[in-house]
């Protein structure tokens, strides 16, 4: 439905790069890739390690600064942005280590995270803590990610599938409209896997969301659409369908695992 | 929690009665150790709760020092003038200083500082109106509004508790602000705030200068107390031991500046009666507190929530 929408509007892409270059020293890393993410989709970027994957996020975010090439989002040139302005427009960026205050409660983690789209923060006197308005935005994202008992807890003490549960409600109560992820079910057991996962089908349709991910099961549960990247290079990009077909991705990379994982058995 | 209760009321009756019952002398004892327990909950703003280890707040405390000898020379007096002209002083030298030195972070924030500080000494001990290294005696105390009040000791000492007990509460209100929540989210991991999208840097450097005022304003107070000023109060020893009382009485809370002045100022006063060396038995024990007592003397209080720094 939103491809159609987009033809019969002309839509741009929500978040497109253009010939996106970066170079460390004499490696290229990201090597003239060309990416389009549009609202409401699940878009995936699968690759060997070291492939450039999350070089190509950390541009996007505005970490870091691309050598050529430009990014645009919402139509407008945002390569020049730093990351706080990008997060302001509406990127936000999950990242791979879970990245939550440990000091502070789960609930200020949301707050935090609410607060931040909110106008400044230059209030001295009134409690924040206390605030009902944003206290009541906080549990509201945290019972979308199943955390609404946590919310008094210190975010140090979550294991380490509820810190990254917790990242997804900070990320959501920036109310963006992208989502940049970096391998968001890294390290978590099969059970966490597949709540998280639960967990991202629910967002979808709602932003576009841009995926860094190992795991292949994940991606071919969530994706529509997915971009195959080798050597910093975009090896292929389509529906899952067709990159499960592609025989150049088998090669290049469903083979290697696969052998992979012959290896590792 | 009665306990704690108990405590919190016997110290506070201690704190509001002493100098009906005390000596001159203790009065004015006490009444320096407040001035200092108001400049190291001033440093604990920046240290514990922004996260950014100034090595150079003596440079705050002189500046409102001088503000205080330099409107004294030009026959300006009273406290309600002097006094915030003396934090405004310091806020204004801290503008500048902060926004260079917040640039960078770390030891390099900690070298750069203290190099700040270090040249406000010297300018000042340059200062041939001032006394240059030797210093300069004031003549009288300030006046409050025209009157002499604070020519007594016993008012004084109740001036600065006064000032004492309003920057706490000041501070209480600030770190559970708005303002204070964000803060402590920069202290704890900066990038972070930065993807979520706040620009970290005026927080931190209006944490400085509010910081700033009030070591200012304990600049003002402890000219007032001893009637004299000299680069010493700039000197980076100063900042040093300023910057002990926080670590001592624990970094992030702002009961544990206040314990850390008045227990290290205590030590330092009952250990030099003992002996010259006082410092050989104080050193030693401040890295006991370092080495077990992680979140300092107010740390070992059993309570729910020890400290906002998060450990390490």
């Amino acid at each position: 439905m939103v491809y159609g929408l987009k033809k019969r509007f002309h839509m741009s892409p929500l978040l497109e790069t253009h010939q996106l270059v970066k170079r460390f020293g004499a490696m290229t890393v990201t090597a003239s890739v060309d990416l389009t993410l549009e609202w409401g989709e699940i878009h995936a970027i699968i690759g060997p390690n070291g492939a450039g994957k999350t070089t190509l996020m950390g541009q996007i975010a505005g970490e870091l600064k691309p050598d050529e090439g430009t990014i645009f989002f919402e139509n407008q040139d945002i390569t020049s942005l730093q990351p706080h302005g990008r997060s302001r427009r509406g990127i936000a960026r999950m990242f791979q280590v879970a990245h939550v205050f440990p000091a502070s409660t789960v609930l200020e983690n949301v707050m935090l995270a609410h607060l931040s789209q909110r106008g400044h923060g230059f209030r001295f006197w009134k409690n924040a803590r206390s605030d009902r308005e944003s206290r009541l935005a906080a549990m509201n994202f945290l019972e979308q990610v199943g955390l609404e008992n946590r919310g008094e807890a210190l975010a140090g003490t979550l294991s380490h599938g509820e810190q990254r549960q917790l990242e997804v409600a900070m990320v959501l109560a920036g109310n963006p409209k992208v989502l940049l992820m970096d391998e968001p079910t890294a390290g978590m057991g099969p059970e966490e896997t597949a709540r998280m996962i639960v967990l991202l089908s629910r967002i979808k349709g709602r932003q576009g969301l841009l995926l860094v991910e190992h795991d292949m099961e994940t991606v071919y549960q969530l994706a529509d659409r997915v971009t195959v990247m080798v050597y910093g290079r975009i090896l292929a990009s389509g529906t899952v369908e067709e990159i499960r077909r592609d025989e150049s991705v088998r090669k290049a990379y469903l083979g290697d695992e696969k052998e992979e994982k012959e290896a590792n058995a | 929690m009665t306990f704690r209760r108990i405590f919190c009321f016997v110290f506070i009756v201690f704190f509001a009665t002493l100098p009906l019952w005390s000596d001159v002398f203790h009065t004015r004892l006490f009444t320096r150790i407040l001035i200092f327990a108001l400049l190291a909950l001033s440093l604990d703003l920046v240290v514990g709760y922004g996260g950014m280890v100034s090595f150079g707040h003596a440079a705050f405390f002189g500046t409102g020092a001088y503000m205080t000898g330099l409107m004294s020379l030009h026959g300006i007096t009273d406290a309600l003038v002097v006094w915030p002209a003396a934090a405004g002083a310091a806020m204004l030298i801290a503008l500048p200083i902060g926004a260079l030195s917040l640039r960078t972070r770390g030891a390099y924030f900690i070298m750069i500082t203290l190099a700040f500080a270090q040249m406000i000494y010297y300018f000042a001990s340059g200062l041939e109106t001032f006394g240059g290294s030797d210093g300069m005696r004031l003549l009288a105390r300030n006046t409050l509004a025209g009157k002499e009040f604070l020519r007594h000791h016993e008012f004084f000492y109740y001036v600065a508790a006064g000032f004492l007990a309003g920057a706490f509460l000041l501070c209480r209100r600030l770190t559970g602000s708005r303002f204070g929540l964000i803060l402590g989210g920069i202290r704890q991991n900066e990038k972070r705030m930065q993807s979520l999208g706040y620009a970290t840097f005026p927080y931190k450097l209006t944490c400085f200068v509010i910081s700033a005022a009030l070591a200012g304003l304990s600049g003002a107070l402890m000219a007032n107390e001893t009637l004299y000023i000299s680069p010493s109060l700039l000197h980076w020893t100063q900042s040093g031991h300023a910057l002990v009382m926080v670590i001592l009485g624990g970094m992030g809370t702002l009961a544990g500046p206040v314990l850390g002045a008045i227990v290290l100022l205590l030590m330092e006063e009952i250990l030099s009666a003992f002996t010259q060396h006082w410092m050989i038995v104080l050193g030693p024990l401040l890295i006991l507190v370092v080495l077990y007592a992680r979140g300092g003397l107010y740390g070992l209080w059993p309570q729910k929530k020890v400290s906002h720094v998060t450990p390490p």
